[in-house]
């Protein structure tokens, strides 16, 4: 019996590669969207048509100070009550088997992290990303960040 | 190799040694292959690609409060049967410098280290060599739990 192939994408930024669900993809937009106005890079942008922030993350899932506007694309992610944006180099579909993906060893997974899971492609890994919690990784970034100040 | 040798006494941050059973060592991997795994905590921030697997790559040193070295150039890949379902399973370990054989008698038995409470989640036992109180591993429980940094 042949397991159903699973839709994901693989995102690629700063060097790391992450598999995110295709349901939670709602579009992908091309950064020129952001430019060409307000010449302060901030830490978040703002899509005015789908009123949802972007966010540009380091290879650590970390949130960065600056958008990297050396990104080509943004991918716009939608959760169950939020929509947000992260900027990437590139985005391709990528048909697997759920079965295909490994969970995290039991020493490096951390309850709460939005990666459990990861698949390996030859010599590369990818991380399977939940965006929900991904998304609340981001905003609880942010709000250290805000403590900080 | 002495045929008494029973266990690999290795140095995993500078002048500090920990061992594991000869019989649990797979390979010595010059400049290992590591991936980054995201939040991952900072004892087994990668994962290691070794012979076309990628297995946990942990590093002792932030285990007891000590900064890793900021190049990884050598890893121990060792194996092991897990506690819960008697699986075998493979890890790394960071080295800081080559490994040696040893032979371990108990006679030499000894409390473990007191710089550390992470040593009594992770070491079988202890033993002495010259002035250093060496952990013996428990590579079950390093690489088949969630540990919290304590030092």
């Amino acid at each position: 019996m042949n397991a159903a192939a699973a839709g994901y994408a693989l995102i690629f930024f700063d060097g790391l590669n992450l598999l995110i669900d295709q349901h939670a993809i709602v579009s992908l937009e091309n950064m020129s969207i952001l430019r060409g106005g307000d010449a302060e890079v901030k830490a978040s942008e703002v899509i005015e048509r789908d009123t949802c922030e972007v966010h540009s993350l380091t290879a650590h899932l970390v949130v960065a100070n600056e958008i990297d506007t050396r990104c080509h694309y943004i991918v716009v992610l939608q959760t169950n009550e939020h929509r947000f944006g992260i900027t990437v180099d590139s985005v391709q579909s990528l048909p697997i088997q759920d079965s295909k993906l490994n969970s995290l060893p039991t020493c490096m997974s951390v309850s709460k992290s939005p990666i459990q899971a990861y698949i390996q492609i030859e010599e590369r890994i990818a991380f399977c990303c939940d965006v929900s919690a991904l998304w609340c990784h981001i905003k609880s970034s942010e709000s250290m960040h805000e403590h900080k100040r | 190799m002495n045929t008494r040798d029973n266990a690999v006494l290795f140095e995993f941050s500078s002048g500090r040694h920990a061992a594991i059973g000869l019989h649990e060592v797979a390979e010595l991997i010059l400049s290992p292959s590591l991936v980054s795994v995201p939040l991952a905590p900072d004892y087994c921030h990668s994962l290691c690609i070794w012979q076309g697997r990628a297995i946990p790559f942990v590093e002792l040193a932030p285990l007891i409060g000590q900064r890793s070295p900021e190049i990884v150039r050598l890893a121990l890949v060792v194996t092991y049967f897990t506690r819960s379902n008697g699986e075998q399973r493979w890890g790394a370990l960071g080295l800081s410098a080559y490994f040696r054989m040893v032979n371990v008698s108990d006679d030499a038995a000894c409390l473990l280290p007191q710089d550390s409470l992470a040593w009594a989640s992770i070491a079988h036992s202890c033993f002495q060599l010259a002035n250093e109180k060496v952990p013996i591993l428990n590579l079950d429980a390093l690489f088949e739990q969630r540990l919290e940094l304590i030092s």
